[in-house]
């Protein structure tokens, strides 16, 4: 009962098996899966977190980058002769940017990572904006994006690419020495570098492949809403870093679970589910992300006292 | 003793950002007629007021190492409760009514950092959501009017900027000539040997967690002077601003350095930018992403300088 | 052992806060919870929640709800111009099988193929307040030619002040479809008048208050000799007067504006404000209503139609029309909206 997925494991059966009982309809497969869908953007930005914040840092640009990369996929399809293909690689692209732009600010420069993201969050958002032009706050997608829009919204693509990115990270952070080193860092970057890691480039590393996954979120976004809009991913990086947290991965670096945060948004998504068909606003599942969040904290440290104990 | 000297010395820090916000406002007070004018002043310390009087809390608590995300939540939340009462004619009483919930929302920022040891960012972070959430639920959607601009003593003319310069003030005296102030540059350079020192860390976290809420109050009762309404959704998204203020100021993140100063050049440099926005007549949505530019700018000119 | 009391009592003690969130009812319509299945429930989207505009509308959904025996709700995001917001709110709606969405949509593009898809799904789909024309809606009602209302707002702050000088234009969101063509009827009335010019740029306050404020602020800067301004959003007026007179220059500077007296009336009072052009949202969200719960009965709103308490409508090509109303300091304690 020791591992750090225990507590957001339990509070997502006590959850699910609490709104089966209160919410007619909570269990049809239709609206599961758009909940699925919706959410699965989230998982693919949490799996990046996991790893930035397992590296000591953060980053809260990724909302901001997955408006930029949704708009700049609108932009590509409506005002250039690019297809869907390329249009959808260039907006992940652009997402890589950011992310190096990142990781350059924080691995090369040492800058803190929560000074330059803040500095990319905004920059991404009002490029946004910038891009799609004065007085037009959506684009809607053209023809030529229906493979994607049909991807999105009917097909299971977007759910089955948020499980292959979370086994994917998963793996890579239990069983890879990159994996390894990126939690090393987290847990003692000095000690990291004079045992020959490489920090500088790991942290790069994890930077750059957040951004990306974050293009590759504002891409299914704006697949998902058949519009890019500049508003796109607002607010994602809260929702997304309180998922993480939630999961059991600690802010401070050093210990993180891939397989913690995912359940982290799977809760995230059966709150909203939840009180969403209960007729109950935003506002409630707002309250009770924070509450849960504080929660799971309280527990992890409850929990890490006890092992103590055990140990004395 | 050499320590202390460049520690408490202000003037290598501050300079480069201030030689950029004197920069800034001469290229627009001669590019645009109305910058440098009285009534700009006026606007500008309007524009300002709310932010930077949150800045300055916030400077005390990122100087301790910490972080408090859920400023604006409290400021909607506070001035929610305490603006009913303001509506309904008990001026006095509502103000107070309003500073002291901002001051118990900080306190229990600082409950749960101190006590409960939960890391800052987690805990502002979830006191945002629940503040934040019950000032909508609280206010029913509906929107505080001031019919009789009960609040227009401190929303008219200079006022606001006033206000602001005056909490700068008592900050920057909090921190450099009482011990207290001292202190908390002490527990953010390293909390242990403040301990060790018979620093008690735990009162004086949760008091500048506390004094970060009653200032988030007091900016929210501003805002509701300035324009004689207030909703909950008002201060959406400005605990940002605040931060990226205090970081373009120079303060770091990870504690035990700081300067109000810097703030409050910091205050001015964002509040600058997006005055001049409107005068040049940009989109202000370029501003935005001159501003984040301009976080990143002063932070890296800042580490590079320490080179 | 103690891991596990600690773990079960916090899965406790967090169902516990979720059943007392869950059992709250709260006088907001945002958070009424969903009545038992057989009642026809009818929910508006607004563009936001939280302005006194969206409060009128409110109690118009509040009328019909109570006149006409079903569940009418009232929701929207929280902040202004939430395009993405707004649309998670419709797929909940969606989700929930309700019977019919009324919206005002922030964007008009963006709706599309969530109303698509509402449609698809046997919910009727109608707009009011601002349309969306190119999506499947059934219908749009209003209280006003959207364009029309612009250039009678231009008309009546021309007479103001004096048929010559540089205007302002002051709207919400920039997505919103009624405000840009109520900014294209502003624009259209000012080509009338050849010694009145724009002075730009337009300030979009995103409904909020403040920003309205502190924009006009800044274009009184950039326009030390501003006759006037045009406001299309409620939040205009308001922010627009309180900057006026920070300024000095109440009574310089005309207003006129799509806004609601009660918050105006001290502005329109003292003169800050010239005059109002508007309709009563109550009385138009309760039509909306209305009409929506008629069609559901299989009934469709006809032309000439009289509708008790509201008036004459006009139906033309899915747009259905009532009368709209002049405010000025003469008469605006009539409204209680």
């Amino acid at each position: 009962m020791n591992r750090r997925e225990t507590p957001v494991a339990v509070l997502l059966a006590a959850l699910t098996i609490y709104f089966s009982l209160r919410v007619p309809g909570f269990w049809d497969g239709q609206g599961l899966m758009d909940c699925a869908r919706q959410y699965a953007s989230f998982a693919i930005l949490a799996v990046g977190l996991t790893l930035v914040i397992g590296s000591g840092g953060i980053d809260i640009s990724v909302g901001s980058v997955v408006g930029l990369s949704a708009v700049a996929l609108g932009v590509l399809l409506t005002r250039s002769e690019a297809g869907l293909v390329v249009a959808c690689l260039s907006s992940i692209a652009v997402g890589s940017l950011f992310g190096l732009a990142n990781g350059l600010g924080i691995a090369m420069l040492g800058l803190q990572p929560v000074v330059v993201t803040l500095s990319t969050m905004a920059a991404a958002r009002g490029l946004a904006y910038v891009l799609a032009g004065q007085g037009i706050s959506s684009i809607s997608l053209p023809a030529k994006a229906e493979p994607l829009q049909t991807a999105a919204y009917i097909s299971p693509a977007p759910i089955i690419l948020a499980l292959t990115i979370t086994i994917l990270g998963s793996v890579v952070l239990t069983r890879t020495v990159l994996g390894r080193s990126i939690l090393a860092i987290g847990a003692n970057e000095k000690a990291a570098l004079l045992s020959g890691i490489r920090v500088r480039r790991i942290k790069l590393t994890v930077y750059v492949l957040t951004g990306a996954f974050a293009g590759l979120a504002g891409v299914i976004t704006a697949g998902l809403m058949s519009t890019a809009t500049t508003d796109a991913g607002l607010g994602y990086e809260f929702e997304a870093i309180t998922a993480v947290l939630m999961g059991g991965t600690s802010i401070l670096g050093g210990e993180a679970t891939v397989v913690g945060s995912v359940l982290g948004v799977a809760t995230a998504a059966i709150l909203n589910r939840g009180f969403g068909l209960l007729g109950l606003s935003d506002h409630w599942r707002m309250m009770c992300l924070g509450l849960i969040l504080i929660i799971s904290v309280l527990l992890d440290r409850a929990r890490k006292s006890i092992v103590e104990e055990g140990v004395r | 003793m050499l320590k202390r000297m460049v520690f408490h010395s202000k003037v290598p820090k501050e300079i480069p950002i201030f030689l950029f916000l004197v920069g800034l406002c001469t290229l627009l007070a001669l590019t645009t007629r109305a910058f440098a004018s009285a009534s700009n002043l006026k606007v500008l310390g309007t524009d300002a007021a709310a932010i930077g009087i949150m800045a300055v809390g916030m400077t005390m608590v990122i100087i301790t190492g910490g972080i408090d995300l859920s400023v604006a939540a409290v400021l909607a939340f506070a001035t929610l409760i305490g603006g009913r009462t303001i509506a309904n004619g008990n001026v006095f009483l509502g103000f107070v009514v309003t500073l002291i919930v901002g001051t118990a929302c900080g306190a229990l920022n600082g409950g749960l950092v101190t006590i409960a040891g939960v890391p800052p960012i987690i805990a502002t972070l979830g006191t945002l959501y629940i503040l934040q959430a019950a000032a909508t639920l609280l206010s029913g959607g509906q929107c505080i009017i001031l019919e009789r601009n009960e609040l227009g003593f401190i929303g008219n003319g200079f006022v606001p900027l006033v206000i602001m310069l005056s909490t700068f003030a008592t900050g920057y005296l909090a921190l450099r000539l009482t011990r207290p102030g001292r202190h908390i540059y002490a527990i953010g350079g390293n909390e242990e040997a403040a301990r060790l020192a018979g620093i008690n860390a735990q009162r004086l976290k949760l008091g500048v967690y506390a004094a970060s809420g009653v200032l988030a109050s007091l900016a929210g009762l501003v805002m509701m002077g300035i324009s004689s309404t207030f909703q909950a959704n008002d201060a959406l998204g400005y605990e940002l601003a605040v931060i990226a203020a205090v970081v373009i100021g120079g303060t770091s993140i990870t504690g035990g350095q700081g300067s109000i100063i810097g703030t409050l050049i910091g205050v001015g440099i964002s509040t600058v930018l997006r005055n001049g926005a409107i005068l040049v007549g940009l989109d202000a949505r370029w501003a935005q992403a001159i501003i984040g530019a301009a976080i990143f700018l002063a932070v890296a000119a800042d580490k590079l300088r320490k080179r | 052992m103690r891991a596990k009391l600690w773990l079960f009592a916090a899965a406790v003690a967090t169902l516990l806060a979720l059943a007392g969130c869950a059992g709250k009812q709260t006088t907001s319509g945002s958070a009424v919870r969903q009545q038992p299945a057989k009642k026809r429930t009818i929910v508006f989207v607004f563009k936001l929640v939280g302005i006194p505009y969206a409060n009128a509308c409110e109690r118009g959904a509040k009328m019909a709800a109570k006149e006409l025996g079903i569940n009418v709700e009232f929701l929207g995001p929280a902040k202004g111009g939430d395009i993405t917001g707004q649309i998670n709110i419709i797929e909940s709606q969606i989700s929930r099988g309700v019977d019919a969405i009324i919206i005002s949509p922030n964007d008009p593009n963006s709706v599309k193929p969530v109303i698509a898809k509402a449609m698809s799904r046997g919910i009727k789909v109608f707009t009011w307040d601002s349309d969306a024309p190119e999506t499947q809606r059934i219908f749009y009602v209003v209280a006003a030619d959207d364009v029309g209302i612009g250039t009678d707002i231009m008309d009546a702050l021309a007479k103001d002040i004096g048929f010559k000088g540089k205007v302002g234009i002051m709207s919400g969101g920039q997505g919103a479809l009624n405000l840009n063509q109520h900014i294209e009827g502003v624009k259209i009335g000012m080509k009338k008048y050849p010694k009145i010019q724009f002075a730009g740029p337009i300030i979009y306050n995103n409904d909020q208050p403040q920003q309205a404020q502190s924009g006009v602020a800044g274009l009184l800067q950039r326009h030390p000799d501003l006759a006037g301004i045009a406001c299309v959003n409620s939040p205009g007026p308001p922010g627009a007067a309180r900057a006026v007179k920070a300024a000095g220059k109440a009574g310089k500077v005309k207003i006129w504006g799509l806004s609601l007296p009660s918050e105006n009336r001290q502005y329109l009072k003292d003169g800050t404000v010239n005059g109002l052009i508007l309709w009563d949202p109550v009385k138009l969200t309760y039509l909306a209503a209305k009409l929506a719960n008629d069609y559901l009965d299989g009934k469709k709103p006809v032309d000439g139609m009289v509708v008790k308490g509201i008036g004459k409508l006009t139906v033309k090509d899915d747009v259905v029309k009532m009368p709209g109303l002049v405010i000025t300091k003469d008469n605006v304690d009539q409204f209680d909206f």
